[in-house]
């Protein structure tokens, strides 16, 4: 056995939830692939400074974050190819989509949501779109986001603030029809 | 109490709030505040719409082809031509006079400044040795778990009518039984007898979980649990794991000495 077979065994467990973390981050699947590899490469060639009191997949988690992170900084500014349907003018329901709605008209309201969401998340800064993935979807602590982002406490809860307000002004025309 | 600001409304929502009986107390008799709150859970709730695209089991494989190449330009391509991991690494560590990994794993001193990091084969050996180091490593916190929830398992709450679910122990052991066979066989190859043995014992055991019942009777699974606990595989799992780790921080604090 290798040590290419060894490592390939690291990125078959490791590689989705890379891509996972990646994507959240980016918003884009082939940004999201680009992290992937950049991340195992990254950590393939810095395996000797892994010191092992962390565990190997919070350790690559810490890579894909600063992986990730830089090509968010690359990309701010240089306009998304996918266009946001806000200017549509069709406010939408949030939490009552379900149930309410037929099937199809629902449908539609996910995807609206769904494309409100994503504009908020743009609208974030690289900082603020971190903290608050790593709080909302992968649920660290915000003294653990402090560290993996090299903040304070306060910096860190600061970022996830205005990420949330961001969100909510994006989504506040779909909270107001709903009245 | 005032008002609940927005700031203290978000760190509750995640469950960080210093007094959240406080502000559950409010919320609870003041409307103007309720009805905030709501918004923003309905807010934040809609943010789980954002989902991932799907990657199937083969992703990791996929990703592995994809840098491949690259991986032997950076690093491989920089190192003399080695037929394999453990079998490089002895010749080379001997070569240098640092048996590090056997005397390591007997327990004995490994003197770090007897390998050379700064390049040349025994930095070649070093970068290779690494990789299976942090791959075992990481292979046996795996197994840890496993053990351990099985080690934990109280016939008595699951076993009911149907017996003990051990249907996630039995995925969890499929996953890893061919890089279990893997490292077990480089460790024979290599000599390493004691890293072999531990594995060859867990990947008996990963076998007769992936190939027994998928719900265990509560005597099934004290057999198990007796198992563990006289071939003390939990224990050597973690004692090698601390010893890996051990190396891996050694190896680090090296390369801070050298770059310092």
């Amino acid at each position: 056995m290798g040590d290419e077979e060894a490592f390939q065994s690291l990125v078959e467990r490791h590689s989705r939830r890379v891509f996972s973390l990646a994507y959240r981050l980016t918003g884009c699947e082939s940004d999201a692939e680009e992290v992937v590899q950049e991340t195992f490469l990254k950590a393939y060639r810095q395996l000797h400074r892994f010191e092992s009191r962390a565990a190997f997949g919070t350790w690559l988690h810490r890579i894909a974050l600063n992986c990730a992170f830089d090509l968010m900084r690359k990309r701010k500014g240089r306009p998304k190819a996918q266009e946001h349907s806000s200017d549509g003018g069709q406010e939408l329901a949030l939490e009552t989509v379900a149930a309410q709605t037929p099937s199809a008209e629902r449908l539609m309201m996910s995807a609206e949501i769904r494309r409100e969401v994503e504009s908020a998340l743009d609208l974030m800064s690289p900082g603020e779109r971190t903290a608050f993935v790593l709080r909302h979807y992968e649920g660290l602590s915000i003294a653990e986001i402090a560290e993996r982002l090299d903040l304070g406490d306060s910096a860190a809860k600061h970022s996830i603030f205005r990420a949330v307000k961001k969100l909510r002004a994006a989504l506040s025309p779909l909270a107001e029809w709903r009245r | 109490m005032s008002h609940v600001s927005q700031e203290r409304m978000i760190l509750y929502f995640y469950g960080e709030d210093d007094q959240p009986e406080a502000v559950r107390a409010h919320l609870g008799e003041c409307g103007a505040c309720r009805e905030e709150y709501r918004q923003l859970q309905s807010a934040l709730s809609a943010a789980d719409v954002l989902t991932v695209p799907q990657r199937d089991a083969d992703y990791g494989r996929e990703v592995f082809e994809r840098i491949r190449p690259r991986l032997r330009r950076g690093v491989l391509d920089r190192l003399p031509s080695l037929p394999g991991f453990f079998r490089s690494a002895w010749v080379q560590a001997a070569a240098v006079g640092a048996v590090a990994v056997l005397a390591f794993l007997a327990g004995r001193h490994w003197d770090p400044q007897q390998l050379d990091v700064s390049g040349g084969p025994a930095a070649a050996q070093k970068g290779r040795e690494t990789i299976l180091l942090v791959a075992v490593g990481d292979h046996f916190e795996r197994a840890g778990l496993l053990l351990v929830e099985l080690a934990n398992a109280r016939g008595g709450e699951s076993v009911g009518g149907n017996g003990y679910d051990i249907s996630a122990e039995q995925l969890l052991a499929h996953e890893m039984i061919g890089s279990n066979r893997l490292y077990r066989r480089a460790a024979l190859k290599s000599g390493e007898a004691s890293i072999a043995e531990v594995l060859d014992q867990l990947e008996r055991l990963l076998l007769d979980i992936l190939h027994g019942p998928s719900k265990l009777s509560k005597d099934e699974l004290s057999d198990i649990q007796e198992r563990l606990d006289s071939g003390g595989l939990v224990f050597k799992i973690r004692f090698l794991g601390s010893k890996l780790e051990d190396r891996q921080l050694e190896r680090a604090r090296q390369l801070s000495r050298r770059e310092l």
